[in-house]
């Protein structure tokens, strides 16, 4: 029995038999992938249209605007070694807004990331967080779920690129923050005037790119946070 | 031959995986901190947990010994995909908050260890009841802990429950308590541990007075005396 299990032909057998279990196995991974292809697609884009729709007004919501979409070349200022995407919003055939993906890295518990529309003053209409893994309770009061205050960014507009009014009240700025956590407001309010400065600087190249990232890669984009 | 009713034993409370074998300790503390997602990782460990068990116990004559081990492991990593695809296409934002505990279903002990220690010895219907079992405890136990950890930390119970069952489920929610100070330890990691102590220690205190209903405590003597001293 010992010897028979080292030899060659049965090392083979062996050899032969795992891999057609391992085939069997693959098969039926691509075979739940193919079926649940289109259904994934389908929540990623619910997604981002409810994530739109929370930070455009209804009337520049319309059925391409997941097209019209830029991958961008990473910026420190959008606070992320990954590509992150910005959709334009029309409204008459005309670019009135951009939607970046932003990301605040240092939050307390690590990124923040958020949807962050502005229109082309760079006067921000408003921002959601998208994900975060800020504290309960204390952080988490930057999600529009247990409170209004990410709505506080809406309205507001930078000045110059050091405006110090961009700042939590603490540090002597407009936005107020949460007792007991002051770093998840900051990280907040850094990422959004960071993005906003990064608009300033790049919104005519933007809007002279070609759409890139439309669908799959914008999909694959986003498989990566 | 199979005693189901022991195995159902087994699984719920005699060597219930998570209370009492102590077994993927991990996702159980990590995810508890509302009651959907412990329901959401319970239900996916105990498919998972099953459909392991009925495929190891039916190839358990085609698989030599040699390769017994890898093989479990593909079967059960092809079956955690598929039920990771699949949360991920149906009930996406529980996906989300679940996030990286989906995927390390794969290593949780309590799959491989009843695939080895079970299935692959018995018959296709006993380790099917014993997959369904296990799942079962560990996912009661992960059902508790939510719940409490819900109901101290946020003061709610069931929700956000439209994650796991489509929009009906909103009205599922029930506000238990409504302050400005919250338990809010219970939500965070130390209150996963301190609950969980609670709840072995429960279980033991439970064990032990039926014990001693069935006979009298004589055996603890000695050992309160040796304390005292």
């Amino acid at each position: 029995m010992k010897s028979s299990s080292t030899s060659p032909r049965s090392i083979m057998k062996l050899a032969l038999s795992l891999a057609s279990f391992g085939f069997v196995a693959t098969s039926l991974v691509v075979a739940t992938h193919w079926a649940t292809k289109e259904a994934i697609e389908q929540q990623r884009k619910q997604q981002l249209i409810k994530g739109f729709s929370q930070v455009l007004p209804q009337n520049m919501l319309d059925q391409n605007l997941l097209e019209r979409c830029i991958l961008l070349e990473q910026d420190p200022l959008l606070g992320s070694d990954q590509k992150k995407s910005v959709w334009l919003a029309k409204e008459q055939d005309k670019v009135v807004a951009m939607v970046f993906q932003t990301t605040a890295p240092d939050g307390y518990n690590g990124d923040i990331d958020l949807l962050l529309a502005s229109d082309l003053t760079q006067k921000v209409l408003d921002v959601r967080v998208i994900s975060h893994k800020e504290t309960p309770g204390l952080g988490d009061r930057i999600d529009i779920r247990k409170s209004d205050w990410i709505k506080s960014f809406s309205e507001k507009s930078l000045h110059e690129s050091n405006d110090s009014r961009w700042a939590v009240t603490k540090d002597g700025g407009m936005f107020d923050g949460f007792t007991g956590a002051t770093i998840t407001p900051r990280a907040v309010v850094k990422a959004v005037k960071n993005t906003l400065v990064y608009q300033g600087m790049h919104q005519s190249e933007i809007l002279e790119q070609a759409y890139n990232c439309g669908d799959d890669s914008m999909l694959k984009d986003d498989q990566d946070d | 031959m199979t005693n189901f009713a022991a195995i159902a034993n087994n699984g719920l409370w005699k060597n219930n995986p998570g209370i009492v074998q102590l077994l993927g300790l991990c996702p159980l503390l990590a995810v508890t901190n509302s009651t959907v997602n412990a329901i959401g990782l319970g239900l996916a460990t105990m498919v998972v947990l099953l459909a392991s068990n009925i495929t190891v116990s039916m190839i358990r004559t085609k698989v030599t010994k040699e390769i017994r081990i890898p093989v479990f492991v593909m079967v059960i990593a092809a079956f955690v995909t598929c039920i990771e695809l699949l949360m991920n296409a149906y009930t996406y934002e529980l996906y989300l908050n679940l996030g990286i505990f989906i995927p390390l279903i794969v290593t949780n002990c309590i799959i491989i260890g009843r695939a080895e220690a079970f299935a692959a010895k018995n018959t296709v219907k006993a380790a099917a009841f014993d997959g369904l079992m296990m799942g079962l405890g560990f996912g009661l136990v992960l059902l508790i802990l939510g719940m409490v950890r819900e109901v101290l930390g946020a003061g709610t119970l069931f929700a956000s429950m439209d994650l796991l069952l489509g929009d009906w489920a909103k009205q599922l929610e029930i506000v238990v308590y409504q302050s400005d100070h919250k338990l809010l330890l219970a939500v965070l990691p130390p209150g996963a541990f301190l609950v969980m102590g609670f709840l072995i220690a429960a279980k033991n205190a439970i064990d032990k007075a039926l014990e001693s209903r069935s006979k009298p405590a004589v055996i603890l003597e000695p050992i309160n005396h040796n304390e005292q001293t």
